[in-house]
C-alpha cells in the first residue's frame, strides 16, 4: 500500500494594537499531521490537530478507504527538495521591540489617526513525504502586518489599510509609505474630470480571483470559463502575461501542490504576451478534459487533493509608472470592497479608498465613487501595464496594475 | 483545577471539535472526512497587557499558564481592575447534546442525506456542482481565576448545494445552504434545495441585462440579513469605539439612526450558528436590543469593551476557535419583522428591483451585496431575472430610507462562509429578517 505523510507546524506570534497602543501579546504553536494510503485507486486520509501517531493516523486512513473516494493516479516519486526561506528570525522581544517602535511613531508622527490590529511573524515547516521516495519540506518566516487606520475625528470603523509583509522589515522606508499615505489622507481632492482615468490596483485580489475561476481547468473543461474554447488565441493585450507563480519566494507558501508537484522555475504560463497558452489543473482534471497538467492542486492538509486555487499574479512588464502616465493624474486604489466581475466579464466596484496620484506619490484623498470596465478592456485596450512597486512599500514583493477605468461619479 | 499565579487574572478555555465533511463534486465523492481535534487558549492579564497562547498538547496548560505570567509583571490591585470586577462568575453545565449528538448518527445516513441533493443536480443547463454535507459538535469548557467554571455544548449540521450553470451567454455560480441544530430537522430542507434548484435553472435561461441606475430595492431575507450584518451589525461592535471619541459621540445611545419601524436585534440566545450560551470569557449570551423603533438603543460588547464605556457586558466574546482571543462578535442578528404583507410591499413598486440571493457583501460608510438571483419589479409585480453586478448604498442614507418591512420572516443559518473581522474567519453567525424595501439604491 502506498502512502503519503503531510506533517506541519505553524507557529505566529503576534502584537496587537488597539488605538496605536500595544494590547496583547499572542503565541500559537500548532502541529497537524495527515496520513494518506492509497489502494485499487482509491485514496483513504486521516489527519489530526496536535501531536498524533503516524501510526494511529495510518490505521485510520486504511479505515478510511471504505470511503471509496476515487484516486487512480500515480503518486510522485524519488525527489527530494528541501528549501529553507528563512532570512530573518524575529524573537518574541524583537516583534514586542518593533510594536514598540511603530506604536511610538503612529502615536507621536500620526497622532491624528489611530491604528488598529496587528502585526504577526508566521513561521512554517511544512513536510511531505511518501513511500515512493518523495521528500519535500518548505520552511519560511515572515512578517505580516494589517492595521486599519482612521483619523480621529472620523466615525468610520477604518478611513484606510496600512499594510506590508515580507523578510526583511525597513521601519524607515514603512513609516515613509505611512507619512505618504496619511498626509494624502488629510488632504482632501476631487476626483479628475475625465470619464476614463488611468487606475492602479495594489496585487489586485479582486483580478486574479476572476482569472482565478476563468483559467481553472475544471471550469474551461466543463464550459463554464468566460474564456472557454480559446486557448491558443489572443484575448489580451500584447504586454499582458498571467502566470501561475509557485515561487515560495514570492507566495510565502509551498512551492510544491498537494500532489507534490513542482514545477520549472516554480511558474507556469497561462497567458503570453496576450495570448491564452494554458490552464491550470490537477491530475485529475488534466487527465479528464485531456489537458497539459501544471501541477494546480491545492486543498487543507488533511484533504484530498483537488483543483480549487493557484497562486496567480500578472508579470511585471514595465517600470516608471509616472513616465507611462505622461502627466496625467492616476487613481490609486487601496480600498474597493464589494465590487464583482458577472457572468460576461463585465465589472463594477465601489471605491471606498484611493488616493489621487502621480506615478510616484500620494497627493490627496479621493470620495467615494464606483469604477467599470469589463475584463477584455482592462487587460487589453485601458491596459497600462504591471508595474514593481517602488516608491510605495505596501509589501517586499509587491507590485501595481494599472488600467483605465470608467469613472462613475 | 489549576494554580493561578497571584497578581494576575486568568483564564482558560478548552475546546472539543467534533466536525464531520462529505462532500461531491460533479457528482463524484471526493471528500469524506471526520474530525476530532482538541486544543486551549489561555489569557493572562496584569492591567495593563494581555498575553495569550494557544497551543494542541492539553498537557501543558499550566505550563502555559506559567509561562505566559512570566512575561506579565504582577499586579498585587488586579482583583480591582474595573475588567476584572466586571466579569460574571458562573458554575453551569449545560450539555444539551447528550443525547442527540451529531457524533451519534452513522456516516452512512449523512451521506444518503447528501445524496438527494446530489441527485437532485441533473440538468442540461448545471455544468458544475459541489455538494456538502458539513457538521460540527463543540464542547467547550471555560475556567477564569474569578472563580468561573462552565461547561457547555453546540452543535449544527447542515447542507450546501453550490452549481455552476451555463446557458447561451449566461453563466453564473449559484449557491444555498441550510443549516439545523438536529439531524431529523436537516432531513425536512430538502424541498427548500428543490425550489432553489428550480429558481437558478429558471434564472440562467431567462436572465437578461438591466440599466443601471437609482431603484428601489425589494431585499429578501437573506440580503436583508446580510445589509444588516454588514452595513449596521459591525458598527455595533463596540471594541472599534474603545479610545475614539469620534466613534462614541457619533454612536451615542439615544440617536436616531432610522426610521421608526427599523428595530434590529442580536440575540445570542437563538439556537443555530450564532447560538452562545457562554461567551468565551464565560459570560452569559443574551438578547441585545441595538436598534429600537429607529433609535439606537444599546451596542454589543465584551467585559473589556463594556467596562471601558460603562456599559454592561452583552455576551459576544466570540472567536472562531482555540487558536485565536475573544473579540466582540455578533451571534443572531436582524431586523425584527414588521406588520406589513409582503405581497402588499411588492404592488407598491412601479419599477424597480428585487434581490432575492446574494454571494457576499460589505459595509464600511457604504454597503455592498452582490446578487446572483434579482429580478425586475414591473408595476407591482416581479417580472423578469436580471443579471446584476453590485447593490450599493450609503449605510445610514439606506437606514433612513427603508419604507417597508414585511411581516414575512426568516432566520437562516449556513453551514459554509461566516462572518469575518481582522484574522478571524469564519465566525458563523445567524442572520435574515424579512423582506425589505429600501427607496433609493444604486444598482450596477
Amino acid at each position: 500500500m502506498k502512502k503519503e505523510i503531510i506533517q506541519v507546524n505553524n507557529k505566529e506570534t503576534s502584537v496587537k494594537m488597539q488605538t496605536s497602543e500595544i494590547i496583547s501579546l499572542r503565541a500559537k504553536d500548532i502541529d497537524k499531521s495527515a496520513v494518506r494510503v492509497y489502494k485499487d485507486g482509491k485514496v483513504g486520509i486521516s489527519g489530526a490537530v496536535g501531536t498524533s501517531s503516524i501510526e494511529d493516523l495510518t490505521a485510520q486512513a486504511i479505515e478510511n478507504l471504505s470511503s471509496n473516494i476515487k484516486y487512480p493516479y500515480e503518486l510522485e516519486k524519488n525527489r527530494k527538495d528541501h528549501r529553507n526561506y528563512i532570512e530573518k528570525q524575529y524573537s518574541e522581544k524583537e516583534l514586542m521591540d518593533l510594536g514598540k517602535t511603530l506604536s511610538d511613531s503612529f502615536k507621536n508622527d500620526f497622532d491624528d489617526f489611530i491604528f488598529n490590529d496587528s502585526i504577526k511573524k508566521i513561521e512554517t515547516d511544512f513536510r511531505f513525504t511518501n513511500s515512493e521516495g518523495l521528500d519535500l519540506r518548505y520552511q519560511d518566516s515572515y512578517l505580516d502586518f494589517n492595521f486599519l487606520v482612521k483619523s480621529k475625528d472620523s466615525a468610520n470603523l477604518f478611513d484606510t489599510f496600512s499594510r506590508w509583509r515580507g523578510r526583511n522589515f525597513d521601519t524607515t522606508r514603512y513609516l515613509s509609505t505611512t507619512k505618504m499615505q496619511l498626509d494624502a489622507e488629510r488632504n482632501i481632492v476631487e476626483l479628475p474630470k475625465e470619464n476614463k482615468v488611468p487606475v492602479f490596483f495594489v496585487e489586485s485580489d479582486i483580478i486574479t480571483d476572476f482569472l482565478n475561476s476563468h483559467l481553472s481547468g475544471d471550469n474551461y473543461g466543463n464550459e463554464t470559463s468566460l474564456f472557454t474554447k480559446k486557448i491558443g488565441t489572443k484575448i489580451f493585450n500584447d504586454k499582458v502575461s498571467i502566470v501561475q507563480n509557485n515561487n515560495s519566494k514570492y507566495s510565502y507558501s509551498c512551492f510544491f501542490d498537494t500532489e507534490g508537484i513542482t514545477n520549472k522555475n516554480d511558474v507556469v504560463t497561462l497567458i503570453e504576451n496576450g495570448v491564452f497558452k494554458r490552464v491550470f489543473t490537477d491530475k485529475k482534471i488534466a487527465e479528464k478534459f485531456n489537458i497539459e497538467h501544471t501541477g494546480s492542486a491545492s486543498g487543507g492538509y488533511d484533504d484530498v487533493p483537488s483543483l480549487r486555487f493557484t497562486n496567480i499574479e500578472p508579470v511585471v512588464d514595465s517600470s516608471n509608472i509616472k513616465k507611462s502616465l505622461n502627466g496625467k493624474m492616476a487613481i490609486l486604489v487601496v480600498v474597493a470592497a464589494g465590487g464583482s466581475f458577472n457572468s460576461d466579464g463585465k465589472f463594477s466596484t465601489p471605491v471606498q479608498t484611493s488616493y489621487l496620484y502621480d506615478g510616484e506619490n500620494l497627493i490627496g484623498k479621493l470620495p467615494e465613487f464606483n469604477i467599470s470596465n469589463d475584463i477584455y478592456n482592462m487587460l487589453g485596450d485601458d491596459y497600462i501595464g504591471t508595474f514593481k512597486s517602488e516608491t510605495l512599500y505596501f509589501s517586499e514583493h509587491g507590485y501595481l496594475l494599472g488600467s483605465y477605468m470608467n469613472i462613475i461619479k | 483545577m489549576f494554580n493561578y499565579p497571584k497578581g494576575f487574572y486568568v483564564d482558560v478555555r478548552i475546546e472539543d471539535v467534533f466536525t464531520t465533511r462529505i462532500a461531491y463534486k460533479n457528482g463524484e465523492l471526493y471528500e469524506q472526512k471526520v474530525r476530532s481535534n482538541k486544543g486551549a487558549f489561555v489569557r493572562v492579564f496584569d492591567g495593563d497587557m494581555w498575553y495569550y497562547a494557544s497551543f494542541t498538547n492539553l498537557g501543558t496548560i499550566q505550563y502555559q499558564i506559567d509561562n505566559l505570567a512570566s512575561m506579565a509583571t504582577p499586579n498585587i490591585n488586579i482583583e480591582d481592575h474595573p475588567y476584572i470586577k466586571m466579569y460574571e462568575v458562573n458554575n453551569e453545565e449545560l450539555m444539551q447534546y447528550k443525547h442527540n449528538s451529531l457524533k451519534d448518527v452513522e456516516l452512512k445516513e449523512k451521506d444518503t442525506l447528501l445524496r438527494k441533493i446530489v441527485d437532485l443536480c441533473k440538468h442540461e443547463t448545471i455544468k458544475m456542482t459541489n455538494i456538502i454535507y458539513v457538521d460540527s459538535v463543540i464542547e467547550k469548557e471555560i475556567f477564569t481565576s474569578k472563580g468561573t467554571h462552565v461547561k457547555f455544548d453546540k452543535q449544527t449540521c447542515g447542507l450546501s448545494m453550490g452549481m455552476r450553470c451555463a446557458y447561451k451567454e449566461n453563466k453564473e455560480y449559484f449557491g444555498a445552504s441550510n443549516a439545523r441544530t438536529t439531524f431529523d430537522e436537516l432531513k425536512t430542507t430538502i424541498p427548500h434545495f428543490e425550489k432553489e434548484l428550480e429558481k437558478n435553472i429558471d434564472f440562467i435561461i431567462n436572465a437578461e441585462t438591466f440599466e443601471p441606475g437609482v431603484y428601489p430595492v425589494l431585499m429578501s431575507p437573506l440580503a436583508t440579513g446580510v445589509f444588516t450584518h454588514e452595513s449596521f451589525g459591525h458598527k455595533s461592535e463596540s471594541d472599534f469605539m474603545v479610545g475614539d471619541e469620534a466613534m462614541r459621540k457619533e454612536w451615542v445611545l439615544g440617536k436616531k439612526v432610522g426610521q421608526p419601524l427599523l428595530n434590529i436585534i442580536d440575540d445570542g440566545t437563538v439556537l443555530g450558528n450564532g447560538y452562545v450560551p457562554f461567551d468565551d470569557e464565560g459570560t452569559k449570551g443574551s438578547k441585545t436590543n441595538i436598534i429600537t423603533n429607529g433609535v439606537l438603543t444599546d451596542r454589543l460588547h465584551n467585559v473589556a469593551t463594556a467596562a471601558a464605556l460603562n456599559e454592561k457586558p452583552t455576551g459576544n466574546a466570540r472567536s472562531i476557535g482555540f487558536e485565536y482571543e475573544p473579540l466582540v462578535r455578533m451571534t443572531t442578528t436582524y431586523i425584527d419583522k414588521g406588520t406589513t404583507p409582503l405581497e402588499d410591499i411588492i404592488k407598491s413598486i412601479k419599477y424597480g428591483v428585487f434581490v432575492d440571493t446574494i454571494s457576499y457583501g460589505t459595509g464600511m460608510s457604504t454597503f455592498t451585496m452582490a446578487p446572483t438571483r434579482a429580478y425586475k419589479i414591473e408595476n407591482g409585480k416581479i417580472t423578469k431575472p436580471i443579471k446584476l453586478s453590485v447593490v450599493t448604498g450609503n449605510v445610514f442614507e439606506t437606514l433612513d430610507k427603508v419604507d417597508a418591512i414585511s411581516k414575512e420572516f426568516e432566520l437562516l443559518s449556513f453551514v459554509v462562509g461566516g462572518c469575518g473581522k481582522m484574522e478571524q474567519y469564519p465566525c458563523p453567525v445567524g442572520f435574515g429578517g424579512p423582506y425589505t424595501l429600501v427607496r433609493k439604491l444604486n444598482v450596477l
